[in-house]
């Protein structure tokens, strides 16, 4: 089984110690605190059965000790990191049930929705996991229990899926809530960091840079979020300088260029993703390999594939520097960390028919695959488990990505960018112009669209209202000029990647 | 000596000491033996009564002589409660032996006639020989008794009673009679011979006379031996008086050793010249000389003046209250602002209370010392007691809080009142096992802790602006406490808390430190928006707000800062950190970098109001509430109340919130903090109070984002209006 994006995320809230219990006392049964401290030294050395195990003793030994609850509720989570969705909801509904009023009834509210979460296949799946969400607030007042740091954990939580549902008046006003109504805790600095994505998202990109720095300049203590949040916020802001600061005083949102390739030299690089970090997938249809580069250059590893197409990362990849990146072969898709494939087929009459044909995809927000099939200039909609649900649009694709919130933007030969939803309907933004053979599309956190033309050899970039903000080539700084570009990519800074098969490489605007 | 009571009542008594006057002195030989008292009735030992008891039994009897038909029966009830006196008191020596001798003589008195009625004669001349013994002037009511039996008792005290009748000159001499002291109306003593073995020693002393000692031998009984003694005047004596008396009186002299004494004295002397010393704790010591030359009776009486001082203290404001060693005290005022205290020399502690604070001064104050003290107010933290079972780790505690205090409470007086507070908070019922299940719950309001009554009764026996409570983690070995801070009225009723871990000193000063922290409600204000970017080697310019410091200097959107004051930044981090430090009357100068060039600006920073934030875990805002409530912060009122709307809003006080921000006016033009900040967290509180007023919350957030440069917390801080756009929006939907 493959991980639902949204559980990635999670997963960093799971691995570490229990909200609020860092200020709990470790008072009590002398007995029940020695095994409790023993599951958690197992937990920490990475012994999760053992320490799995310790916790359902310790509950069982001790059932009127304080340490019951939170073993239960550990133990809750040990099974979620498990992937063992039953078991942890038991876990959480015997925390809920047996010790209700207490804070640990909290965690176990908030261990169900996370379970929800996970399994959302829906909208209705990720509304049903935000309701559980908000029912510790509303279950546990902040006017009864003022210092609950599980409840700005659950705010927070609620406003991210609020936000990944487009809701994004009432996602700012879930952050709001756990950064003006909660005790500042290290969830607030996510919860800035959500709320300036919001503002962003809105196109009030002042607010969000007030925000954004906010988040920078952070004086909490270091929590289990700071490294990551900072970062994202750092990328955000200088997304803003580059693409609407400096063009605002007159100056190119990308000042310097530079082409990186291979000793050997790359010899037909066709495609090209970028991780926010800045780590480099491209495809080189000659060599028929796929080759991480670093962003300065240097060869990071390579793997052989066979007719590939473009490769993209998925959007939620905070779990670690590599991500998950997958690549559109002809008849499959490959996931690239595990080099495990997935094909897919579609009805043709009675019978199911292979797919092939596929020239680029993305991942969905319920871990569904949008596949480009240039054979039948069609979208195709699967889902996690490569079932056909749907055809998203037939009109000539040429290239596909997708934003944060899940949407998904689909470029066509007809000249039109179009926006899709999460689960790939078209939600009515169309956005239309004369290129001269576009065959790239990427979008960034702003909303900026980027057009690769290939005859004029440039990339165009519009925000979100379709007004042209800035033009890169074909002559760039560092007298480099554009001779073949093929594909295009952005990462997290804003750094712009442009796949080039006349230069051999790929250029770095920054 | 005893007197009769009931068979021979106080008038019987009083003519029974005519006759012994005027008597001889009757000599008996006959021996009273043990084997005559052990004929009596056998006695079953009885557990020990009391002297209550005893006379109760003996009512009884006595109610019981004249109606009882069984006088076999009656006589061991007698004989029994005889017993039982004696046995009082061999174990009662020293207490009430005068009043149980006269009941012993009372119970013989009718056992004698009990035992003559059965014709018991023997029996009869023993207990007479008895009631001789303990009280030779007794006499038998004879109204109540045979005469045969008071003719057999007068007969018998002839035999056995002698009298003496002594006079001594001066009549005001000791005089002791083989040892007990002579009233001074009492000139003629009976003796039972028996007991004093036919021999009688008389002394008399007095000062200034010689003491004299002298044996009668062989006195006869049934008379009276007249004695009769001139005392010899060998020198001067000193009756000295002191009010109030028990003073201690010293005189010395040369001719003899020093003599000290409690007053009232009397002492014979030397003649001669004398120093005297009068000394008595709390009043001013005399001195002087005496002559006493002359061999007379000289007198004296010395009234002896308090000893003290006077305390004054200023400012003393109406309304503001003064104990002293824990007591209230009610002062002279002198004027409006100043109160005198006359006090007993010695050390005082005084505590004054009132608006802005306490004022606590230990004073050592000497005889006639006149002490000015100036009072100036800090808010106060008492101490009202540490709970749990683990007393030397509440010891501990107190004394580290208290030694703490000393470096790390500059602005407060930190109170040990746990004296009055153990007794209030078991009034109260407030004990350990509440407050950890509060902290473990995170439950602290609508528990079963009553924070508003403890406020309000805590201000009124243990004034001060916060209340501090210490509750230990364990009642056996506790390696952490909570040390939890309640604000005094009108603060809100909602406590602070920290937790430290005991063996950790450093976190008690943090703690302390933090409630200590002063409130900086102004800072610098820039009024541009500086981000960090991957994009630039230092800050950036985002944004610039209009009539600001960086418009005025021409901070343009797109700079990017290289240094501040010949500082290189590299970060917005470093870029607050100089200006925050600069001050705001000189110009600064800042290089930035615009199209490839430099340029350097001048700026004159501007200075901010600020508004503290109501969620932060370093502020204690039980602190802050009394340092907002105590005056004295030269605050503009509207930021006085903007903060302490932060404060209730901290603390979930809506309503006292909301009144806050809802009345708060007088916003000064220039500052982007003001009135939409007012209207944000009024909307803030309303939306918290519920539905019902969800459509004021709603205008008031609408009010606020209308206005499109208006900020939180200072100018530089962030921008209201994007916030209230989303609360309204999270309105919106709620409807």
């Amino acid at each position: 089984m493959k991980l639902c994006p949204i559980v990635v995320v999670l997963w960093l809230a799971c691995l570490t110690a229990l909200p609020g219990e860092t200020q709990e006392s470790v008072a009590g049964d002398p007995g029940a605190r020695h095994l409790f401290q023993e599951a958690v030294r197992l937990e920490e050395e990475g012994d999760l059965d053992k320490a799995l195990e310790t916790y359902r003793l310790v509950a069982k030994q001790f059932p009127e000790s304080s340490f019951a609850p939170r073993s239960v509720l550990r133990r809750g989570w040990g099974l979620f990191h498990k992937l063992d969705n039953d078991g942890s909801l038991q876990a959480a509904q015997e925390v809920i049930e047996k010790y209700s009023g207490s804070r640990h009834a909290a965690g176990g509210h908030v261990l169900t929705a996370e379970i929800r979460a996970r399994e959302a296949q829906d909208r209705s799946g990720l509304e049903a996991a935000r309701t559980e969400f908000r029912r510790v607030a509303l279950l546990f007042p902040r006017e009864t229990y003022p210092r609950l740091p599980i409840r700005a954990e659950a705010r927070v939580r609620a406003g991210e899926i609020s936000r990944l549902l487009g809701e994004l008046p009432i996602a700012a006003a879930a952050f709001l809530s756990a950064i003006e109504d909660e005790p500042l805790s290290e969830w607030t600095i996510r919860a800035e960091l959500g709320l300036a994505n919001v503002f962003l998202a809105q196109g009030d990109w002042l607010a969000a840079a007030e925000v954004f720095q906010r988040v920078l300049l952070s004086a909490t203590p270091e929590g289990r979020f700071d490294h990551e949040v900072k970062e994202e916020a750092r990328w955000r802001l200088t997304l803003i300088h580059r693409l609407i600061l400096r063009p605002s005083s007159g100056r190119a949102s990308w000042g310097s260029a530079r082409v990186i390739s291979l000793k050997d030299e790359l010899k037909r690089p066709v495609a090209v993703a970028a991780h926010d970090e800045g780590r480099l997938a491209i495809v080189d249809r000659k060599l028929n390999a796929l080759i991480w580069l670093t962003v300065e250059g240097a060869e990071d590893g390579r793997i052989p594939v066979e007719d590939p197409g473009r490769p993209w990362w998925a959007q939620e990849r905070r779990d670690d520097l590599t991500g998950e990146l997958y690549l559109a072969e002809t008849r499959r898709v490959v996931w690239l960390p595990g080099q495990s494939a997935q094909t897919f087929e579609i009805p043709s009459g009675d019978k199911q028919e292979a797919v092939k044909g596929l020239e680029a995809g993305q991942q969905g927000l319920f871990g569904q695959f949008f596949l480009l099939q240039r054979s039948s200039d069609r979208v195709l909609a699967f889902d996690a488990q490569g079932s056909f649900l749907d055809t998203v649009t037939d009109d000539d694709p040429i290239d596909l990505t997708r934003d944060e919130q899940g949407r998904l933007y689909v470029l066509s030969k007809t000249g039109t960018v179009q926006r899709f939803s999460p689960e790939g309907s078209p939600d009515g933004a169309v956005f239309r112009e004369s290129w001269d053979n576009a065959v790239g599309l990427e979008v960034d956190p702003l909303g900026h669209i980027y057009i690769l033309e290939r005859g004029q050899k440039r990339v165009r970039v519009y925000d979100a209202a379709g007004g042209l903000v800035t033009t890169v080539g074909p002559s760039l700084p560092n007298g480099i000029e554009l001779r073949k570009p093929v594909d295009l990519a952005i990462d997290g800074r804003g750094r712009l990647f442009i796949a080039d098969e006349g230069l051999k490489g790929v250029v770095v605007l920054e | 000596m005893s007197r009769g009571t009931c068979l021979s009542g106080p008038k019987a008594l009083g003519d029974s000491w005519l006759l012994p006057a005027i008597s001889a002195i009757l000599v008996s030989v006959l021996l009273v033996t043990p084997s005559a008292l052990l004929a009596q009735p056998e006695e079953e030992p009885v557990s020990r009564s009391s002297l209550e008891d005893l006379e109760r039994r003996l009512e009884d009897a006595k109610d019981l002589f004249f109606v009882s038909t069984d006088p076999v029966e009656l006589l061991q009830q007698f004989s029994s409660l005889l017993q039982d006196l004696e046995d009082y008191r061999l174990a009662e020596e020293q207490i009430s032996a005068e009043r149980v001798e006269q009941l012993i003589v009372e119970v013989l008195s009718y056992r004698t006639q009990l035992n003559l009625n059965l014709d018991r004669l023997d029996l009869v001349d023993v207990d007479m020989r008895r009631i001789l013994r303990l009280d030779p002037d007794y006499e038998y009511d004879s109204a109540q008794v045979s005469r045969k039996l008071i003719e057999q008792f007068e007969d018998l005290r002839n035999r056995l009673v002698a009298f003496v009748e002594v006079q001594v000159s001066p009549q005001d001499a000791d005089v002791r009679v083989n040892g007990e002291l002579l009233e001074f109306s009492t000139r003629v003593v009976a003796l039972e011979l028996e007991s004093v073995g036919g021999t009688v020693e008389i002394t008399a002393e007095r000062p200034g006379y010689r003491s004299t000692k002298e044996t009668l031998y062989d006195l006869p009984a049934g008379t009276v031996t007249r004695y009769e003694l001139e005392m010899e005047r060998v020198g001067p004596s000193l009756r000295f008086e002191t009010v109030p008396s028990g003073a201690k009186v010293t005189l010395t002299s040369g001719a003899q050793d020093k003599i000290e004494r409690r007053s009232p004295l009397w002492v014979g002397l030397e003649p001669g010249k004398y120093e005297v010393e009068v000394r008595l704790e709390g009043y001013r010591t005399k001195k002087g000389p005496l002559s006493l030359w002359e061999s007379i009776d000289y007198s004296f009486v010395e009234r002896l003046d308090r000893t003290g001082g006077v305390v004054s203290f200023q400012p003393f404001q109406e309304g503001d209250g003064i104990r002293v060693d824990g007591d209230e005290a009610s002062p002279e005022r002198l004027s409006e602002t100043r109160i005198r205290l006359k006090l007993p020399p010695g050390e005082h502690r005084f505590l004054i209370s009132g608006d802005g604070g306490v004022f606590e001064r230990t004073v050592v104050l000497e005889d006639r010392g006149d002490i000015e003290v100036e009072v100036e107010k800090r808010p106060g933290v008492a101490l009202a007691g540490i709970l749990g079972g683990d007393r030397v780790a509440a010891d501990r505690l107190r004394e580290s809080l208290l030694l703490v205090a000393r470096s790390e409470l500059e602005g407060w007086a930190l109170l040990d009142r746990s004296d009055v507070g153990s007794d209030l908070l078991h009034e109260l019922g407030l004990d350990a096992d509440l407050l950890r299940s509060a902290a473990e719950s995170g439950r602290i309001l609508g528990s079963d802790i009553d924070w508003r009554t403890i406020q309000v009764r805590a201000a009124s026996i243990a004034p001060a602006s916060v209340l501090l409570l210490a509750a230990l983690s364990d009642d056996v070995m506790a390696s952490e406490a909570d040390l939890w801070f309640l604000p005094a009225p009108p603060g809100p009723a909602f406590p602070d808390y920290r937790r430290v871990r005991l063996s950790e000193a450093p976190a008690l000063a943090n703690v302390l430190s933090d409630f200590d922290r002063p409130l900086d409600l102004r800072r610098v204000w820039f009024g541009a928006l500086l981000i960090d970017s991957y994009a630039a080697d230092s800050p950036v310019v985002a944004s610039v707000d209009p009539n600001s410091p960086a418009a005025a200097a021409g901070f343009e959107v797109g700079d990017e800062l290289v240094s501040i004051a010949g500082h290189k930044v590299a970060r917005v981090a470093e870029a607050h950190a100089l200006l925050g430090a600069s001050s705001h009357e000189n110009p600064l100068q800042i290089v930035v970098r615009r199209s490839q060039r430099q340029h350097t600006l001048s700026v004159t920073l501007g200075s901010s109001p600020a508004v503290i934030r109501h969620n932060a875990p370093s502020l204690i805002y039980a602190s802050v509430a009394a340092r907002l409530s105590a005056g004295g912060t030269e605050l503009p009122e509207w930021l006085e109340q903007l903060n302490l709307g932060m404060v209730f809003l901290n603390a979930g006080a809506w309503e006292e919130a909301l009144y806050e921000f809802r009345t708060a006016d007088g916003f000064p033009r220039d500052h982007a903090l003001g009135q939409a900040a007012a209207d944000y967290w009024l909307g803030v509180s309303l939306q918290s109070i519920g539905p019902d007023y969800y459509a004021e919350a709603a205008a008031a957030f609408q009010r606020a984002a209308e206005a499109p440069g208006a900020r939180l917390y200072h100018d530089d801080g962030p921008l209201i209006a994007p916030r209230a756009r989303a609360r309204l929006a999270e309105l919106g939907s709620q409807n």
